[in-house]
């Protein structure tokens, strides 16, 4: 079945069609999201909300770009907004425990961050690691993902991010740097 | 020869370059989202991105209006002691009795 008719019963409301999309990418969607958050929980919830807006925006797919391309973007979308409302969050969390000593039911709205069936080690790590890559800039953040972690080219990269292929080497480039200074201050802080 | 600063940097990179996880993702996210579908769209619970800019906007709307309110009582007051200043009446007295 092509791409177009397999959201065009998506959009009629075929629950088949929607689950076959599913599993095949599935795991495409949880591995970018991984990418950007290294835990299990974040990039489970954003596969949720991805597949919601396929479902939502199945319609409005028209085919200037391959379905690949299409869900990568609103991925990279969604993974983008959920940083920035953990941001926002945290300085909301900030500031209320400045004047509230323990507002709970603000608490609840924030994610668990903790992940089951991975080891300690690996836990450590991802958590290393996501210190170091909230310091990128959003842009060479998503840079980063898609060709280090996913291993798009330069090329399937610029299309997703609608920008030239030279300017998304550039990214990548700044981002290793960036990352390897971060990773080396955080070195520096554990050891002290 | 690397140190082991460079060691560790070089292994946190190539953690950070990996595919972190090949695991398929559990069925009860297809189960979750099957059963969003199912159902009306709710209003979303949590406080979303543009809620924060919300809340920051009306923040910063109200500390401009107090601003305001302030600015211009600072200015009437102003006016009036400089209004009384010019017709020599900020010694006057007026308790008559």
């Amino acid at each position: 079945m092509s791409e177009e008719r397999l959201l065009e019963k998506i959009t009629e409301g075929d629950r088949k069609s929607f689950t076959t999309l599913y599993d095949q990418f599935q795991l495409q969607v949880f591995r970018t999201a991984f990418g950007y958050f290294h835990n299990n929980t974040d990039a489970e919830e954003i596969v949720q909300d991805v597949f919601l807006e396929v479902h939502r925006s199945a319609s409005k797919f028209n085919n200037k770009s391959s379905l690949n391309t299409w869900l990568y973007r609103i991925t990279v979308n969604k993974c983008l907004d959920k940083l920035r409302y953990k941001r926002s969050a945290k300085r909301f969390f900030f500031l209320s425990a400045i004047f509230f000593e323990d507002d709970v039911s603000l608490k609840e709205t924030i994610p668990d961050n903790s992940d089951h069936g991975i080891d300690a080690d690996n836990k450590e790590s991802g958590l290393i690691i996501n210190k170091a890559m909230n310091k990128l800039p959003e842009s060479q953040r998503t840079a980063f993902v898609l060709t280090q972690i996913e291993d798009l080219s330069g090329k399937e990269a610029s299309e997703i991010m609608r920008t030239t292929e030279k300017a998304v080497e550039s990214l990548i480039q700044r981002a290793k740097a960036n990352l390897r200074k971060e990773l080396g201050k955080l070195y520096d802080n554990r050891r002290n | 020869m690397k140190n082991e600063k460079e060691v560790w940097i070089e292994n946190m990179m190539a953690k950070a370059s990996t595919r972190g996880s090949n695991r398929e993702t559990k069925h009860e996210v297809l189960d979750k989202i099957l059963k969003s579908l199912d159902q009306p769209e709710p209003g979303s619970s949590l406080i979303t991105y543009n809620h924060f800019r919300l809340i920051g906007a009306a923040a910063l709307l109200i500390l401009a209006l107090n601003l305001g309110i302030i600015g211009s009582a600072i200015i009437q007051k102003s006016d009036s002691m400089g209004a009384r200043a010019t017709y020599g009446l900020e010694n006057f007295n007026l308790n008559l009795y």
